[in-house]
């Protein structure tokens, strides 16, 4: 009787496996459907020896958990922790990605379709293919596109240049008007740049690089008004570390899953290379990488050193508050 | 945006991370296969591929890493380190008596490996059969001969089969596990 009402989950009779108890383990374990569960409970309230067996199953169950339970609420281990968060990273920039290519895929479908449709009606109106302004003024209302640059100021952003992470790159890369600092000698490629236009028209500069374990650290550069001011901290929240000083009339943002010495390594060579004298708009030759800890002498004798001296710790960026 | 993997990644590592600790009763070796699986599915994302039911997936990949090992040891012959005994003594249980939990642990090491894989999976971690049947390889009829063998084994050891263990004359431990449970129920309703 048992046989003919088993979830897919239970395996047909076995010869070496007790009928009885392949149901009784499904039962301790909660896989019987609501009717099966009633008839184990039925032929258990008449076989007390086989209730007492499940309620050791039961037992073994509890006595597990009991013992090991506790492992769930220790932290993981170092180890574990920095594999979790590679993984998570990954894993997120994999769903954005995919979250991108569906809305490229669907907007390929309108497109085709809003030009398989036009093309149709064309074809059997008689009217000659090719000219869309018509349809663009129909699909517009009649208004005139924005230009490009209104645009893309309206945006705040303008398109991303991804830059290949080359050293010819890394030379002509530039962000508002500086060469973008080679941070080679740390283990970190330039993997992307972009020009950001602030609300008041400021041109500010962001800059992605990436270690080959994936590690990565975001710069935002951004000019100021006060240029005498020189202020620096560094400061975390969680894993994520945050360096930012000013200097001669910029402001730098500094962002990266790193450890901490990394972080003011480089935070020391942006700050080096940033701080030396360039014609805006031409490409200086990449700077041979800094040594040793990266903390690079000021050049012309007035550039602040950025290293654990100069340090500011506000109270804040002490523990895991804000920067 | 988050992906669905993402979203119970911790959960996961921490679930592995117990079974893991239940399987090799070492925290170092526990420690070591977690990482390895991890090392070994980050790999395996960097690829480009995708995994569709993680938890499965880290299962799977610990019980080949912990089944290589056991056949190296195999090969190797037994080797118990002091401090893999050392460590029961620093493990207090915590509600129960020590030898109440020494004799569940007792049990399990002398369940054969792919009894206890079973009965570890199924009862502590709560997977399915059909689950437990991936993450082993096995089919799903083995599962269930493990299973009831492996409980069944445990039953009969816990209830005085590893009397005779402890020496001529000790006191059969009869239901111990029940025993147990109605101790705690009664310590905690007074």
């Amino acid at each position: 009787m048992w046989g003919r009402k088993r979830t897919a989950d239970i395996p047909p009779p076995n010869r070496n496996v007790d009928h009885w108890d392949r149901l009784i383990n499904a039962y301790v374990d909660d896989m019987l459907t609501p009717p099966q569960r009633l008839e184990v409970e039925e032929f258990l309230s008449i076989h007390p020896e086989v209730a007492r067996r499940v309620n050791d199953y039961r037992n073994q169950n509890r006595g597990l958990h009991d013992l090991y339970d506790r492992y769930l609420s220790e932290p993981l281990p170092e180890g574990a922790q920095i594999l979790e968060q590679h993984i998570m990273r990954k894993l997120s920039r994999r769903s954005i990605f995919n979250a991108c290519g569906r809305v490229a895929a669907a907007a390929a479908i309108v497109i085709l379709a809003v030009a398989g449709g036009w093309a149709g009606a064309q074809y059997y109106l008689g009217a000659p293919l090719g000219g869309s302004a018509p349809l663009v003024a129909a699909a517009t209302g009649g208004a005139r596109p924005l230009p490009t640059s209104v645009a893309r100021r309206a945006e705040n952003v303008q398109p991303a240049k991804v830059a290949v992470p080359s050293p010819a790159s890394v030379a002509g890369a530039r962000a508002a008007g500086f060469p973008a600092p080679d941070l080679r000698a740390h283990g970190f490629q330039l993997t992307g740049s972009r020009e950001i236009v602030k609300v008041d028209g400021a041109t500010a500069a962001r800059l992605i690089y990436e270690s080959k374990d994936g590690s990565q650290v975001t710069l935002y550069v951004a000019p100021i008004d006060d240029a005498g001011t020189r202020k620096i901290s560094l400061s975390r929240r969680g894993p994520v570390w945050f360096l930012l000083w000013n200097n001669k009339g910029r402001a730098y943002s500094m962002i990266g899953e790193i450890d901490r010495d990394t972080m003011l390594a480089i935070g020391a060579t942006i700050n080096a290379r940033l701080s030396e004298p360039a014609t805006p708009g031409t490409a200086s030759p990449v700077p041979a990488p800094a040594p040793g800890d990266g903390r690079v002498r000021a050049t012309d004798g007035k550039t602040p050193e950025l290293n654990e001296k100069t340090l500011i710790r506000p109270a804040a960026s002490q523990g895991q508050g804000e920067p | 945006m988050n992906h669905p993997v993402a979203a119970g990644l911790r959960a996961n590592i921490k679930s592995l991370r117990r079974y893991a600790m239940a399987l090799t009763r070492d925290p170092n070796d526990a420690d070591d296969l977690v990482q390895e699986c991890l090392k070994r599915a980050l790999t395996y994302i960097k690829d480009g591929k995708d995994i569709e039911n993680f938890r499965a997936y880290l299962f799977t990949i610990l019980h080949n890493i912990h089944n290589d090992e056991l056949t190296r040891r195999k090969k190797k012959g037994i080797q118990i380190p002091f401090e893999k005994e050392g460590i029961r003594l620093v493990y207090p249980p915590p509600q129960y008596s020590y030898m109440d939990c020494k004799d569940l642990l007792d049990a399990l090491d002398k369940l054969p490996d792919e009894q206890r894989q079973v009965v570890l999976l199924i009862g502590l971690e709560g997977m399915s059969y059909r689950g437990a049947s991936d993450v082993l390889g096995v089919p799903l009829g083995t599962v269930m001969s493990r299973l009831s063998r492996g409980r069944n084994a445990l039953r009969i050891l816990l209830a005085g089969g590893l009397a005779a263990d402890r020496g001529p004359g000790a006191a059969p431990r009869r239901r111990a596990v029940e025993t147990w449970h109605e101790e705690r129920r009664t310590a905690n309703v007074g």
